[in-house]
Formats: C-alpha cells, structure tokens, sequence
C-alpha cells in the first residue's frame, strides 16, 4: 500500500464512518432498541415537563425516529397570549427547552420556534418565557406576524377550508413539531394538537366566520406534525384560551406524545375531564381518518413518573 | 461652550430618534427622560399636579435661564436642534450668508404667548398643542415613523409643518423661536433678568460682524455693541466666531455679589408664586367649567387619562404615548372633540387593541394628561364598556359560533353561552375594562357586533375572578370509569 493509496482508503472509511453515524438508529436497527413497535400514543404523569418529554421520547424510540441530522425543524408550542408561564396559557417553556434542545442534539441544521400569537408577538414571546428559553437550547426564534412570511396552500379534501396562508417555514420545513397546550377554549370547548395548527395561519379569523370546527379538521390534512407533544402540566380549565387568573389552572403535571393528532386530542381532553365525543372538530377529524379517536384501539404506553 | 451645546443636543437628537424610531417596546428611564425633561409639558403638569420630574424639569431649566438665559432653546428642545441642523446647511451651502441683526417682535412675542396661555387657562390646550415646540417636534416624529393610525390630516399636517420649519429656519434662522414659541416667550422672560448675560466688550471689540453674521436669533448689534439677551437662544456660535474674545458672559449689571444672590431668590419666588397663582386661576376656571357634551360613542381615553376633562385640558398632542404604544392602538384625529381639542390621541379599537399587562404609555407622558399607573393597577381601569349589538353579530344572528371576542377578552367580561346550541358572545360591562381586544377582532362588517363606549371618567373594573357569568357554556365534566391500566390515566 502506497502513500496516496493510503489516503485513499483513510479517506473513504472516514467517509463510511461518517454516514454510518448520520443514518438515524431505526433505518440500523428494526424499529426501537428494544425491538418492540413504537407506542401509537404515549402518556407519562408525575413529573417536570422536561423528565416526561424525555421519558415519553425514549418510549417513542428516541429522537432519531423523528429527526436527522442536517434537517430543519419547526418546533411550533402555543404562544398566544401575553402572559406568564403559571397562568396556563402557552405551552411550558421548560418543554419548549427540552423539545429543542433533544432537536438540536439529534444534528438538526436549524431549529426554528415561532407562533401566530394573538397578542403582539414581541410581547408574548417574552412574557411567556418561550423565546429564552428556546434561545437558551439553540433554536432560532423568528416572528410570525408579517403577511409577508407566509405562502399561499391548498388545503387537501377541505370540505369549508379549501386553500389558506401558510407560514412558510411550516410549509417548507423537513420536521415539523407540533407542541400545543391542553387548555379550555371559550369558542371549541378544548384547544390541544389540532387547533394548535391555527398558529402557522395567516387569516385564522375567518375561520370563525366559516365555522370554527370544520375549518380545524379541515386543516388537520394538510399537514400531519411529524410528532405531537402536549403539554397537560399546567392546565387551564376555565376562562381559555387567554384565561383570567391562576385560579383558573390546575396542575396536572401530564404529557401526551403521539404522531397522531386525533388521538392526542381524544386523550387530552379526557385529560381535561371531558369527553372527545363533545368536541366536534375531532370528531369531524376522525370521521374524516386523519387518525383515531377510539382510545381503546390503539396502542397506549402509560408511564408514571 | 459651543461644543458643548452642540454635544448635549446631538445626544438628545439621538435619544428622540430612538424613543421615535418605532423599534423600541420598553421606556426605560432614560427614554422616558427625552419627553420628561421637556419645560413646556413639565410646567403645565406642574400646574395641574407637580411630581418631582415636572418640577426637576421646571427647575432646572428655570435656573439655567435665570443663570445664563434660554440654554434650553439650543441644547434640549428638539424643534430647536430640528431648526438648528437647517441653520448649519445654511451656513454649509454658502458661509457668506449672513445673518443680520432685527429689532425683533419681542411685543408680538407676548401677546402670543399670552394669547397660548389664555387659551390653556380656559381649557383649549390647542393653541399651546400646535406651538409648543417639543410637542410639534414629537407630534411629527409620531406621525412619520410610529405606524400608529394617523389621520391623513394629521399626516399631512406634520408635513408641513416640517416643511416649514426646515425652510424658515434655513431662511430666517430662529424666527419661530422669537415669534410663536410659548416656551421661548417664558425663557425670554425670565433672560431678560438672567443674573449673567452675552455681551460684547467694547474695548476688544473690532467691528469685525462676525458674531453678528453667525447670530441666528439676530438679536446681535454689531454696530451698536448690543445684544438683546431676551431673544438670544443660547447657541454660543457668537462665542466661537468671535476671533478678538470680545464677545461672551458678563454678569448683568454691576451689583454685589450677595445682592445678586438675594435677587435670584426673590425671581424663584416670584416664578413659584406665579405658577402657584396660575394654577389656582386655572383650578378656578375648570369648576366653573362644564364637561364635554355626553355623546353615545365617546371616545375611549389611553390609561392614565383619568377622564376626559383631565385628558383635555393637560395633552398637548406630544404625541409621545402615540410612540410608546407597542401596540399601535392610539391613534390620533385631527379634531376628535372638536376644533378646541386638535390632535389629541385616543384608542383606535379598529386599528389594535390595549395590551392588558401593558402601561408604556402612562410612563412617558411629560404634560401630565396620562398619569402614571402601574401595570396591576391598570388590569382594574376600565376605559370604556363594553356593548353587544346581538342584531350585527353573526353567532346570533347567522348561527355561526364566531366568539373570537370571548378568546380576547382579558377578563372574560366577554364569555360563551349558548344560543340555538351555537356558542355566541354574552358581555358584563361591570368587569369589562375597555380594553378594546373584542372591537378589533369582531369579524362582523361593515359594522362591528361589538364596541367598548368611552366614559367620560374612567371607573374602575369589578373583579373578573369573583363575577358570575350566567349561562356561561362549559364542556359537561365526564366521570371516567378507571381503566385497568398502569398508572392513574383517564383512558
């Protein structure tokens, strides 16, 4: 073996080595390390946002099912309302945290965090701890209040919603995140996974001229989050979605990860005390196969911490 | 002494393009200090409530001027340095034009600023709002750069006002300052007893006309070694043109030097005494005073206005709030309580609505027309009330279950019930605050199914955590038969 012939071969098992670690451990490995298929939903209690996330995560197979390295990631929480973390209203910074840091580990290229907010958006990024503390894990938080930043989509089977504006990060984006807060809601009873999807929407408004829930379920098709991550840790259960005082919150310290949003919504709202029978856009979701309601035909890993 | 001036007003330029560059969401102190430290708002607020701001403001400008003249016309008032940036193109373009010396129309000034502090004492602020020079300067800045809802009125307005001040300065130096200005016409009251004044020392004196040709309040004589110290506006460019060190304090007259200290005392007190009086004048005439007609749709006044005749009779459309507001929500018309009341702000609930943890804009009033209220106390102020035109509203009268209204009210004095089994909106006006969030989202058109109505006094919200909302519309509460799985989940 010469010298060049030497470099040659260095080069080339560099290059081996190189992609063997970039290939995520499922496409290795069958499905999860443990050789079991993935729970299609996963529940865990009893602990801070950031152990559940990691507990349900491992019980989904790890991070590398969901994203590799060199992709970019929307990590889309609830950032509605100018107010603090204890009042319920947007998903828990510390998830938030955990979410984009575990993206960031996986070799994620960029990681990007941004809501539709309600409230002026520099405001409620800041009251709600959200933009610090994914700034803190690495993610780049971007505003979503310019028309500008969002493209035109047609919505597929939209029986009411039939094309909107879509954030185009959301659009464009190869993981796409979706993690809502499990609150009440004044106008659809709950506001957990599918009505979360509102945010990465331009004219969400005329949705409630249209009619709210067919609109929800409508864009639930148009693009299925790569992952679901609900955050019931704090959960308001009155006065939603902006919610009066903390009188309104209750701790439930719960977490629901699913890569279906139906189903994520079904157990949520049990979760809340009510029944997914009474809230019409998951039924209309699940009449329309975007996932499942029926709880007990699914498979349900439940861990308590 | 010149460039000392020149680098307190660029500092001060730079400070008000900042608090007006639109970018900033929280006034600090030192933003709040750029409206603050203003004479003309300090001294009204002074007179309508002193706080230590106004009166610092009051008080040191007062002492400047009783020291070394109207020092406040060049170093802090922004239509100063506007005019003064003009003045230096001029001399830029072409330093052969000269400046030359004018009697002056001091007696014009007066009646001017008596004529502004009249109108004011009687409760019209317009006259003091389209003069008073920060309050112009500012009103401006707000109109161009705050993207808040301006009239095209007052767009256009601003406009040409910039127009013309740019053009007089660049033709006519400090006219305005000499002629219309109500702070200039103050100072030039209390400089004409100013304890050290500009002079020219005949002996050095050499006629040379430089001073005179630099001079842009033209109050120098060179000819007759004269410098009319009421009209001088403290730029110093006489100082540093001067090549002969001929020309700069003295103190006013030959006296001792205890009595000069006596007779600076006694002007405090006569200035203190004076406001004191003007103060008690005005308190006088506002009782006898009656309110402004009640209207149904009043406007809605920003936080801190207390009520309207409060609001009126303080605001001299600075227009400060306009910039202050993150949330672009006070707006501004040209006459919104008629000709009397030209350009003073009010909440434009079509353009946004009032932020609930939010108080910027009670921070940075300099005149007093918004107090300062602090962020829990204001989640209790109530603007406005809240009304529910059922007729206009398409959750009950198209069955549509809209109710974005109920999801921004901040105190659920907007909440759900149910009407033909669709959810529709249902109103408290005793906890609502008049924030306006439910005005601006109604998606109802042209008219809107929901407004909040301006009060004439803002009151003071009921506890939205102890209200009764009845027939409010609540998800029914499921019983979960435990399920036998691991752990306590309710599936």
């Amino acid at each position: 073996m010469n010298r060049r012939e030497f470099i040659k071969k260095s080069i080339q098992a560099a290059a081996a080595a190189g992609a063997y670690t970039m290939l995520p451990a499922s496409k290795l490995f069958g499905a999860v390390p443990d050789g079991k298929t993935p729970p299609h939903l996963v529940a865990v209690k009893n602990s801070t946002p950031a152990k559940m996330y990691a507990a349900a995560l491992s019980a989904m197979g790890g991070i590398s099912q969901f994203v590799r390295r060199g992709q970019t990631v929307v990590v889309k929480p609830n950032i509605g309302w100018d107010v603090t973390p204890e009042l319920g209203g947007n998903t828990n910074p510390q998830l938030v945290e955990a979410v984009v840091k575990s993206c960031v580990d996986a070799g994620a290229k960029k990681v990007y965090v941004f809501d539709h907010t309600c409230d002026n958006w520099k405001k409620t990024y800041k009251t709600s701890g959200i933009e610090d503390a994914a700034k803190k894990a690495g993610a780049l938080v971007v505003s979503a209040a310019s028309e500008a930043d969002y493209i035109n989509v047609k919505v597929p089977g939209g029986k009411t919603l039939k094309e909107t504006k879509v954030h185009k990060l959301a659009a464009e984006s190869d993981v796409f995140i979706n993690v809502p807060v499990l609150k009440n809601h004044g106008s659809s009873g709950l506001t957990i996974a599918m009505k979360n999807l509102m945010g990465i929407v331009w004219n969400r408004w005329s949705w409630h001229a249209t009619g709210l829930h067919q609109c929800i379920a409508d864009f639930a098709a148009y693009r299925k989050p790569d992952l679901n991550i609900v955050d019931c840790y704090r959960v308001m259960k009155a006065n939603g979605p902006r919610g009066v005082s903390k009188e309104d919150v209750v701790l439930m310290k719960t977490l629901i990860m699913s890569k279906d949003m139906v189903a994520a919504d079904a157990a949520s709202a049990k979760i809340a005390g009510a029944d997914p029978e009474d809230i019409e856009y998951i039924k209309l979701a699940d009449a329309k196969g975007i996932g499942t309601m029926n709880l007990d035909s699914i498979n349900i890993r439940r861990i308590t911490l | 002494m010149k460039p000392a001036r020149i680098i307190i007003s660029l500092i001060y330029a730079a400070l008000f393009a900042v608090f007006f560059s639109g970018a900033v969401h929280e006034y600090n102190a030192l933003l709040q200090f750029v409206p603050k430290s203003q004479f003309m708002p300090a001294l009204l607020k002074s007179i309508g409530g002193i706080t230590i701001a106004s009166f610092a403001a009051v008080f040191v400008t007062v002492l400047a001027a009783l020291f070394f003249g109207r020092v406040y016309c060049s170093a802090v008032c922004p239509l100063g340095i506007f005019q003064d940036f003009f003045i230096f193109l001029r001399y830029k373009i072409n330093p052969k034009n000269k400046f030359k010396y004018s009697k002056g129309y001091f007696g014009f000034h007066l009646v001017m600023l008596a004529a502004a502090v009249l109108a004011y004492a009687a409760g019209v602020v317009s006259v003091m709002a389209v003069l008073e020079p920060y309050s112009a300067a500012s009103r401006s800045a707000a109109s161009f750069f705050s993207r808040s809802a301006v009239s095209a009125g007052v767009f256009w307005y601003s406009v040409f006002f910039v127009l013309f001040m740019a053009a007089a300065a660049f033709f006519k130096g400090r006219l305005f300052c000499n002629t219309l200005c109500p702070a200039g016409a103050v100072l030039a009251l209390i400089a004409k007893k100013s304890v050290y004044k500009i002079k020219i020392d005949a002996d050095k004196c050499t006629h040379c006309n430089r001073c005179e040709a630099a001079c842009k309040a033209v109050c120098i004589d060179h000819k007759n070694l004269k410098v009319d110290f009421e009209r001088c506006v403290g730029c110093f460019n006489c100082i540093s043109a001067c090549k002969d060190d001929a020309i700069g304090y003295e103190k006013a007259s030959v006296i001792k030097k205890d009595n000069a200290r006596r007779k600076t005392i006694k002007k405090l007190a006569v200035f203190t005494a004076a406001a004191a009086g003007l103060a008690l004048f005005t308190k006088e005439l506002f009782a006898f005073k009656s309110a402004i007609p009640v209207k149904k749709s009043a406007p809605v006044l920003p936080p801190g206005a207390g009520s309207v005749h409060h609001y009126n009779s303080h605001c001299t459309a600075c227009h400060a709030c306009v910039s202050a507001c993150p949330q672009k929500v006070i707006g501004v018309n040209m006459a919104e309580f008629g000709a009397l009341k030209l350009m003073q702000p009010v909440m434009n609930y079509s353009a946004s609505y009032c932020l609930y943890g939010c108080n910027e804009c009670t921070k940075v009033c300099p005149a007093g027309a918004l107090e300062t209220v602090s962020i829990k106390e204001k989640k209790s102020v109530q603007l406005g009330r809240v009304h529910l035109i059922k007729e206009n509203c398409i959750s009950w009268s198209d069955d549509k279950p809209c109710t974005v209204c109920t999801e921004h009210c901040p105190t659920k004095a907007v909440y759900t019930v149910l009407h033909n089994n669709v959810a529709a909106p249902e109103i408290i006006p005793d906890i609502c605050i008049g924030c306006g969030a439910c005005e601006y989202v109604c998606p109802a058109a042209p008219h809107k199914a929901i407004f909040v109505d301006g009060l004439k006094k803002q009151g003071k919200a009921g506890d939205p955590v102890k209200a009764y909302r009845p027939g409010e519309w609540k998800l029914t509460p499921v019983k979960h038969e435990k399920t036998p799985s691991d752990g306590d989940f309710p599936f």
